[in-house]
């Protein structure tokens, strides 16, 4: 008989594989065979055929940054491995299904085994895919035989694997840290959002600082990390098993650059392993439990009404101003809304920093190219922001769900009235969230504040345009029960794109203009104007379609 | 109890796709009564309760609801009534007390007669102490209170209540049942109530009518459906025109 972890393991391949569920069995296997077709003849038909084109220049590249460029693939998958499974898992808390296991006397090591064995088939499907692009252009340029090429692929699953494993040991504790709190759910989908960041952000970081770093230990700072010794690992077989004669000159260069010897880092690879199966199986029962901790039920009473509630309420309190605080309200008090905010400030206050440092390297400027500096800050500035605005402010940030829909429209024109609230409610907090960017991006770039305060007009007018499309559309197609409902991932992909689209375009014409008439306003005024209007459109459609009862 | 009409529908039909949710229903519920309507799961109770309060449109047929037409008086209708929806979705990060107010200010109502009437039904139904909790913290029980104040914070003239005791205790659906009673005997107003639980329905409505797979098989009040079907109570009645009668028999033999 097999043991429990198989029946978990199974559930967790139907939960992943749900989308096509009347075909599953069919689906992975079809996956699985273009995927090895993918990985044998299409990748190294393609990259073979790149790398005749390109010519010289790249071979270059190829053969003396073999290890650092390896150590940047490999990375990519792990991050991807690492970052995804957690992210994904975080968007819903499944205590429920914990409770379900543990009453039926599975112990929290076959939980731990079955959890991870059920996600192997999704993303060895996710790795088949994308690791023969990392490593085919090495195998196709080193000519690295049948043997080498097995091993370069064994370690990259063994790599993918391990990391596997470790993003299902911190999902669980994670998992288990939130579950019980009433506010878990609300923590976990901020979470979900920001651990990219909270996994990207130290590593830029120990980039930027890899140089000092790497002097003050002696040693090159990347080899603590267990990616570095599956990629050197890789790296090791394409020299060992290479088909173009490497010299004992070339493999010396290599072998300084790696810096530790191929057995020590199958040593350290294989030990992380033991390591991380070893903690699993070991916390697997602090992990799954139900008692104490910080996960105790926590009730949030409110406190006073701030300044601002009290001004928007007024002494007269009529009901509309009574919607706009209780909106108000409703959305700054759940944390993944202000999370997200947070988040596309940084991005937003980031991306010009990092054009700025890029352009440094580039020397003196030329004052013809420099004119087009401010634009191309007020274009990130203002793609960011939009794209941020109207994904926070549209979706659930506007209806959380279909059912609070009934209660919307039991009231008479409840519609067209909650719709009016949740819209001022946005532009209210529209506008904090364009101010420090703008003054950010302003005091950084030196703007004096008459470019300061049109940045901000900018700013602030696309977050308003972007957050009409995104409310527009979500209110066109609210029938969604969560996150993860079809409807959701619809009216997402349309506001972003949406977005995207009219504000590229509309962008782009502005910048055809400034080129003849120099004028930056104009720019601005171009881009602002297609949003807000297509904005007003959609969002007045979608109200008008939200205001009318369904016909089933 | 007047005996004015306030719902009235003639031949109501929603037909969804191929399915039949609700076929030609003819209705007349007086003023001021407590109107029950039973039948099983996916019966059309839930698709007759949205025609009425003017969330979705009806296939064919009309109805009117306090003299208000479901096709042309939408919002008539629901500034006259209130509803209680099946799956209703609660906005946790409010307490108590904001989520009431923002359903009267839905409906048009602020100040300081809000704010009375919301610390009169909070107090009423046992949660003055956790008003001001988030509701995300509430149990499901304490959330359906909120729910029926919410519903009748406006001082509906009918209210629809669709499966409104399916997650109190026995205390509080004693509660609630009492709340109906009261306004309905005091206040003219009219009840149109879902429901599985026969007894409450036996205790609460005038009138019940029986709905199987879409159509109104059964009308009257409990006792003479209970007397002319020859049954022990209203529940053996119901189970006795719906189906679903108990095999003993087939009870443990799943066990084979």
């Amino acid at each position: 008989m097999r043991g429990h972890w198989f029946a978990i393991a199974k559930a967790e391949y139907y939960v992943a594989t749900s989308r096509f569920r009347r075909f599953r069995l069919q689906a992975t296997i079809a996956l699985a065979v273009f995927g090895i077709i993918w990985a044998l003849y299409i990748v190294p038909a393609i990259v073979s055929s790149i790398l005749q084109g390109i010519g010289t220049e790249v071979e270059i590249l190829l053969r003396y940054s073999l290890p650092q460029m390896m150590r940047t693939a490999v990375l990519f998958v792990w991050i991807m491995v690492l970052i995804y499974p957690i992210s994904y898992a975080l968007q819903e808390i499944r205590i429920g299904q914990w409770e379900i296991m543990l009453s039926n006397n599975v112990s929290t090591r076959d939980m731990m085994m079955g959890t991870f064995l059920g996600r192997i088939p999704t993303y060895g499907l996710l790795i088949l895919f994308m690791a023969p692009i990392a490593i085919c252009p090495f195998a196709l340029f080193f000519h690295v035989s049948i043997i080498g090429q097995s091993i370069m692929y064994l370690v990259i699953v063994f790599v993918a694997l391990s990391t596997l494993l470790l993003s299902n040991l911190i999902t669980t504790a994670i998992q288990a840290k939130l579950g019980e709190s009433s506010r878990g759910d609300d923590i976990a989908k901020a979470l979900g959002m920001v651990v990219a960041i909270v996994v990207l952000l130290p590593m830029y970081g120990i980039m930027y600082f890899a140089g000092p770093l790497s002097e003050v230990m002696g040693m090159s700072v990347w080899l603590l990390f267990p990616f570095t010794w599956g990629a050197d690992l890789i790296s090791w077989s394409v020299i060992l098993f290479n088909g173009v004669n490497l010299t004992q000159n070339d493999i010396n260069l290599f072998s300084q650059i790696i810096g530790i010897n191929v057995n020590v880092e199958l040593l350290l690879l294989l030990g992380f392993t033991v390591l991380v199966i070893g903690f699993a199986f070991v916390s697997a029962d602090r992990l799954f439990t139900f008692a104490g901790g910080a996960r105790t039920e926590k009730i949030v009473t409110v406190g006073k009404e701030n300044f601002i509630i009290r001004t928007i309420r007024g002494s007269s309190s009529t009901p509309s101003r009574v919607l706009l605080a209780i909106t108000l309200k409703d959305f700054s008090r759940k944390v993944q809304n202000i999370t997200r905010l947070m988040y596309g400030i940084v991005l937003a206050i980031l991306m010009p920093i990092i054009f700025q440092y890029s352009m440094s390297g580039v020397g003196e400027i030329p004052p013809e190219i420099l004119r087009f500096v401010m634009p191309i800050i007020i274009l990130m500035l203002g793609m960011v922001m939009a794209m941020i605005g109207g994904f926070t402010f549209g979706g659930i940030g506007f209806l959380e769900s279909k059912d609070q829909l009934w209660i919307i429209k039991s009231a008479p024109r409840g519609a067209m009235k909650y719709t009016k609230a949740r819209l001022l409610e946005s532009f209210i907090m529209a506008f904090p969230i364009s101010l420090i960017p703008a003054i950010g991006v302003s005091i950084i770039f030196g703007f004096n504040i008459l470019d300061a305060l049109s940045i901000l007009g900018f700013t602030y007018l696309t977050v308003c345009g972007a957050t009409l499309f995104s409310i527009g559309i979500t209110a066109n197609n609210p029938n969604y029960e969560n996150q993860k409902s079809s409807a959701f991932y619809v009216n997402t992909f349309a506001s972003i794109f949406g977005v995207m689209i009219i504000y590229m375009f509309s962008f782009f014409s502005g910048f055809g203009f400034m080129i003849t008439t120099g004028s930056t306003p104009l720019i601005m005024l171009i881009s602002i104007g297609p949003l807000l209007i297509i904005g007003i459109i959609v969002c007045y459609l979608g109200v008008y379609r939200m205001s009318k009862p369904d016909s089933g | 109890m007047s005996n004015s009409i306030d719902i009235k529908t003639e031949s109501l039909t929603k037909l969804f796709g191929n399915i039949q949710a609700l076929l030609d229903l003819n209705l007349e519920v007086r003023r001021g009564s407590v109107f029950g309507y039973l039948g099983p799961n996916g019966a059309g109770k839930t698709t007759t309760v949205r025609i009425l309060s003017g969330l979705l449109r009806p296939t064919r047929g009309n109805a009117s609801v306090c003299g208000y037409d479901i096709h042309t008086q939408r919002d008539e209708i629901k500034a006259i009534t209130g509803l209680l929806p099946e799956a209703p979705g609660l906005y946790s990060k409010l307490s108590a007390v904001e989520f009431l107010e923002f359903i009267g200010a839905l409906n048009d109502l602020s100040g300081e007669v809000v704010h009375r009437r919301i610390d009169n039904l909070l107090d009423l139904l046992g949660l003055e102490g956790r008003q001001n909790d988030l509701l995300e913290s509430y149990s499901s029980g304490m959330k359906q209170k909120v729910l029926i104040a919410a519903t009748i914070i406006h001082e509906p003239r009918l209210v629809f209540l669709d499966e409104p005791t399916s997650r109190l205790d026995p205390a509080a659906s004693a509660l609630v049942k009492e709340i109906i009673l009261a306004l309905a005997s005091e206040t003219d107003t009219t009840f149109f109530i879902c429901t599985h639980m026969t007894d409450f329905a036996e205790d609460v409505c005038e009138v019940i009518g029986i709905l199987n797979e879409g159509v109104l098989t059964t009308l009257g009040a409990p006792n003479d459906i209970v007397n002319n079907l020859g049954a022990k109570d209203l529940e053996d009645a119901y189970l006795k025109i719906v189906g679903g009668e108990v095999d003993r028999e087939k009870l443990l033999s799943w066990r084979e």
